[in-house]
């Protein structure tokens, strides 16, 4: 069985019109030149496949810089592909199912399965990776950025020094523990939220030391806010995006357009999904803390209660990115049946009680002064 | 008659009186759209089970498909880069950039962190000329056709003079000066490229592109986008027709677009209608579409005997002192 085909010396870009023969492990390739018949023998081995799909060509060299090269054209060239099978690039072999198989087949079953993968790496492998990472950065690079933050954007947040240390001086009061130093901020912004960086700052916005009716409840959300820095979150939060953007990146540079779109709004549930579960723990861990430190938890469900309406009336950013507030008051609310905490009473804590009540005071002066300048 | 087809050093007008003489060079792309979507999902599948690290392959395998799939005279292009190699390159790129950035990142509250803001605007403005470069060069000196290789002559501080100071006009000028930094890294790449003893230049001024950056600005707004195409017509014009080829005789040509204006808007507005309605799977498809508008239009000047192309390429494998350089072929699409 011989083929015909065409050889190129490496030296012109010259066709030569040849005959190719196979044998076991050898290539024939016979050209005439002034009427007689030279043959070349190819060994197999060291013969490398060129062409990337050999359904109707097929490109084989030999040698290195710039090597000989054969090709062969048609239909033969598919069967000349199956013989030559191991001198394939391990991964080109797998292309032969997009390249040379029904490729149909391979769009419709890799669809499926590239779902199945991209949703199994956002839900398990970037949480993991990420979790991993944020392991190894020591506590007092995250406590470096935490001040950062906080000195960076001091004057946008208009913190409040004199209030801040009577907050700081309530929240010691509590007996909460963190391996972190904490410092607690007290922002003159009227926003209705508070927020932890990582390392341990805690900015706490008026609007909601306002919204706040007992000084449980202040801790309940101190409780929450420092649960955030025990369990790293938003660190993790930073690494598990940068794993999903990465990967996102490398797949959406390829491909255009709504694809791309898809795909990050996919990234994006995520994203919210990571951030609402985180949202979850620093609930429950917030609550077990103040169990820990003899504060009726129901302080907290208060707390969400009133987030919630505030939340109708439109009031509030506390954030899509948190649970839905009437859905995490009703988690608190099991959770504290479920454990019996419904009737517990606070420790007294005259000391804290007193610190809340001289911030309510301040806020109190803050609002009639501000009544004297409009009727002025 | 052997005698006439080993000797290289005749004259043209001996060589055209060769039987074997083959003035005409007709480029064709043959690649089927949905096969490359499929080469580009079993990427996809191999990036996520490898959390990134295939990136470099998943784009080399593209490239295989691609340059395999265009045809000149009846045989195939053959890319000859490595995932490997580009791996190597991207490494280093993101690397640097990434170390940085984490320097920046801790360092933000001291007093150490400006030096690192210089250090990564430094290290952007270095890499970013080494990547246009070396992608250049990459891609030239690894194609073959009929075992004949493409081969780069350029020089990377020739190279480099020549960016930052157009770089430092574009900044000057706001961005006007923007097509002319075009045009001119083009020229530089263009005419230090060489297919056996065929050389290429490039003529394309800066004004021309200029004219054609401002009608579509001007004209977008106006016309919802449509002038588009009208756009890419001009800039493929722009490219391929400024474009010249000289053989070992001195004789200059230049190569010619046939492409209708009518088919660029069939193809692109097509184009659009599919990615939207496929949701943006049918990419691979439109990018093969529009491939085609360039390929598949071109008419070569016959100052090219494509059966006597001379193999004058050195190795790549060589030890060039700029090999880093060269595997910084990591995205950047000139």
């Amino acid at each position: 069985m011989s083929y015909r085909a065409t050889y190129f010396d490496g030296k012109t870009s010259y066709p030569h019109e040849v005959y190719l023969r196979i044998k076991k492990n050898e290539l024939e390739v016979s050209k005439t030149v002034d009427f007689e018949e030279i043959t070349d023998v190819w060994n197999v081995p060291e013969c490398k496949v060129k062409s990337f799909n050999a359904k109707s060509n097929l490109l084989i060299t030999r040698g290195d810089f710039p090597g000989e090269s054969l090709q062969v054209d048609g239909p033969r060239a598919d069967t000349l592909h199956v013989l030559l099978d191991s001198n394939f690039n391990n991964n080109k072999r797998i292309f032969d199912l997009a390249l040379r198989g029904n490729h149909y087949l391979v769009i419709f079953i890799g669809l499926i399965f590239l779902s199945i993968l991209v949703n199994l790496y956002l839900s398990y492998v970037s949480p993991f990776v990420g979790d991993q990472i944020v392991k190894v950065i020591p506590k007092t690079a995250e406590m470096g950025i935490g001040e950062s933050i906080i000195s960076n954007y001091s004057e946008y947040f208009d913190i409040n020094e004199e209030r801040s240390e009577t907050l700081q001086a309530f929240y010691a009061s509590l007996g909460y523990t963190s391996e972190y130093d904490i410092n607690v901020h007290y922002s003159n912004v009227e926003q209705i939220n508070a927020f932890a960086t990582p390392g341990g700052q805690i900015v706490v916005f008026e609007g909601i030391i306002d919204m706040c009716d007992t000084w449980e409840e202040l801790a309940a959300l101190l409780g929450h806010e420092l649960a955030h820095v025990n369990e790293r979150h938003s660190f993790k939060l930073l690494t598990r995006n940068l794993g999903n953007y990465v990967i996102f990146n490398a797949i959406t540079g390829d491909m255009a357009g709504l694809t791309s779109t898809i795909l990050e709004g996919a990234y994006q549930l995520h994203e919210l999904s990571n951030s609402r579960s985180f949202e979850r723990e620093a609930d429950i861990e917030g609550l077990k803390m103040m169990v820990a430190s003899g504060i009726n938890p129901s302080a907290a469900v208060a707390v969400f209660k009133q987030l919630s309406s505030y939340r109708e009336m439109g009031y509030t950013d506390i954030l899509q990115t948190h649970p839905l507030t009437s859905k995490r008051v009703k988690y608190l609310e099991r959770i504290i049946k479920r454990n019996k905490l419904g009737n517990m009473k606070s420790k007294p804590n005259n000391k804290a009680e007193e610190l809340f009540l001289e911030l309510k005071k301040l806020l109190e002066q803050d609002l009639a002064e501000e009544d004297v300048e409009i009727e002025e | 008659l052997v005698a006439i087809i080993q000797n290289q050093d005749l004259p043209l007008q001996l060589l055209q009186k060769n039987p074997n003489y083959n003035p005409k060079l007709k480029i064709a792309l043959k690649a089927d759209g949905l096969r490359l979507l499929a080469v580009m999902i079993i990427n996809f599948i191999f990036i996520i089970l490898t959390l990134g690290l295939y990136y470099p392959w998943a784009k080399a395998n593209v490239r295989y498909y691609l340059w395999n799939e265009t045809e000149m005279n009846q045989s195939r292009f053959v890319f000859h880069g490595k995932g490997i190699e580009m791996f190597k390159g991207f490494l280093l790129a993101y690397g640097i950039i990434f170390a940085l950035n984490l320097g920046i990142f801790f360092s933000s509250s001291s007093q150490y962190s400006i030096y690192f803001v210089i250090a990564f605007y430094l290290a952007v403005l270095i890499l970013t000329p080494m990547a246009m470069f070396g992608a250049w060069r990459y891609r030239v000196a690894r194609t073959t056709w009929r075992g004949i290789y493409f081969d780069f002559t350029g020089k990377f501080r020739e190279f480099l003079s020549i960016f930052y100071v157009q770089i430092f006009l574009t900044v000057i000028t706001l961005g006007v000066y923007y097509p002319w930094l075009r045009a001119k890294i083009q020229t530089y790449l263009m005419s230090h490229t060489k297919f056996g003893q065929y050389r290429f230049s490039f003529v394309g001024s800066g004004g021309d592109l200029f004219l054609i950056y401002l009608l579509l600005l001007v004209l977008t707004p106006f016309t919802f986008g449509l002038y588009y195409p009208y756009f890419y017509y001009q800039r493929l014009k722009f490219n391929i027709n400024n474009m010249v080829i000289e053989n070992e005789f001195g004789e200059k040509a230049r190569p010619r677009t046939t492409v209708k204006v009518s088919r660029v808007y069939y193809v692109l507005l097509t184009n659009v209608l599919l990615i939207l309605f496929t949701l943006g799977l049918a990419y691979p498809v439109a990018r093969v579409r529009s491939m085609k508008l360039t390929l598949d239009y071109l008419d070569i000047p016959v100052n090219i005997d494509s059966n006597h192309i001379r193999q004058e390429a050195e190795d790549y494998r060589d030890a060039r002192g700029d090999s880093v350089i060269e595997i910084l072929d990591f995205g950047i699409d000139f």
